[in-house]
């Protein structure tokens, strides 16, 4: 669990890593900002087809799980909130080394383009804070007995609805 | 102005030497720095620029590229654990190639210090030593951490994924290998850097084959000693 978690922090470090990298490449910023977005969303589709093929087996519920958090993920507009349900996914199927590796490179794109929408350093660390609780909560439904598939397939339509 | 010019052009037919007199006389008479002096005669026009680099090159290539290759034999001692871990073996050129990246662009960075005279005997408590040192250890840690995680997700791919303790292993060895080699780069620029431009030579001709080489060669070194000692 603990290595878990450590792997969660460092696949969350890419946001603050992105912030960085934003900060001392800020003229890069205005150019660069389409590519980012396409970037990320690219990554995001990634983990969601990855989890949605690790679905054990295919059923017409799974699309409504699916078409669930889609539309939850629609109106919450939480990122990491729906990455952090995808990495203890990840864990309960034992491919976090795929799935975490993926997170921390979207934030890199993800912290970017945030400090180029932000700027301001107390509303920076506000946004790590938000974000970093977001990513960890999710956490908490490895310790209740849920059906895998259902939450493998909702996660995938949620990240699905998070590409914008 | 006219004499100045052609006692310039005299000076760019200048066969290369460590340092000629007529460097010193045109200094004297015309209250042109050496230093401009001596770029017009190695890199001024119809100064075979090409063949200036080649010839000061050539040696230390040589001598770059022999050390290089002796990184391989490092490798060869480790070979069937390195190989049986195959986010090593993805990371490996990766490593070899921005380690070598970071050796050049600090070889350049610190020569440019070198020739604005921002560098002093005691370098260890210059500013700008220390910023140019933090600033590449940074840019280090976060593309050795992308990296990595690259290899990760490259080799869950594959039907040789590792285990989480192996991955966490393998991300610890690639953290210990480039900041101790970035830091070994940063001492080899800064040493044989003085030492060249004391000798009044160009150190970016020098340096850069050297922290190169240096960089392939630490770099199997160190992973190959690390491996074993993790594995």
């Amino acid at each position: 669990m603990i290595a878990d978690l450590l792997l969660m922090l460092i696949a969350f470090s890419g946001m603050a890593t992105g912030i960085i990298i934003g900060r001392y490449a800020y003229e890069e910023l205005k150019p660069g900002e389409k590519y980012f977005i396409i970037f990320k969303n690219t990554i995001l589709v990634v983990i969601a087809v990855f989890l949605a093929l690790n679905a054990n087996d295919f059923v017409i519920a799974d699309l409504l799980f699916f078409a669930t958090g889609f539309v939850v993920a629609y109106f919450l507009r939480f990122n990491y909130l729906f990455l952090g349900l995808s990495s203890a996914v990840s864990i309960m199927l034992g491919k976090q080394l795929f799935v975490m590796p993926l997170i921390y490179v979207y934030g890199l794109p993800f912290g970017t383009v945030r400090y180029y929408h932000i700027r301001n350093h107390a509303r920076l660390v506000k946004a790590i804070l938000v974000n970093f609780i977001m990513f960890v909560v999710p956490l908490a439904v490895l310790y209740f007995d849920f059906d895998v598939n259902m939450l493998v397939m909702f996660s995938a339509g949620a990240l699905i609805a998070n590409i914008r | 102005m006219k004499d100045v010019r052609s006692k310039l052009l005299k000076l760019q037919k200048l066969k290369k030497h460590e340092y000629h007199h007529f460097i010193h006389k045109i200094h004297k008479r015309h209250n042109i720095s050496k230093r401009t002096l001596f770029y017009v005669k190695e890199y001024g026009q119809h100064t075979h620029v090409s063949r200036t680099i080649i010839k000061e090159s050539i040696k230390v290539l040589f001598f770059a590229s022999i050390i290089s290759s002796l990184g391989g034999l490092a490798i060869e001692q480790i070979k069937t654990v390195f190989v049986s871990i195959m986010p090593l073996v993805i990371l490996l050129p990766a490593l070899n190639d921005m380690i070598g990246d970071y050796g050049t662009i600090i070889s350049s960075k610190f020569s440019t210090l070198l020739y604005e005279n921002k560098v002093n005997r005691k370098w260890w408590k210059e500013g700008l030593i220390k910023r140019l040192f933090l600033q590449v250890v940074s840019v280090a840690l976060i593309t050795t951490v992308l990296s990595t995680m690259a290899a990760f997700v490259i080799s869950s791919l594959s039907k040789n994924a590792v285990s989480l303790d192996v991955a966490y292993k393998v991300f610890l060895i690639a953290i210990i290998d480039v900041v101790a080699l970035v830091s070994v780069l940063f001492l080899v620029a800064i040493l044989a850097g003085t030492i060249i431009y004391r000798k009044k030579e160009d150190p970016s001709n020098f340096l850069i084959p050297i922290t190169t080489s240096v960089a392939d060669f630490g770099n199997m070194l160190i992973l190959a000693m690390l491996v074993m000692a993790f594995f």
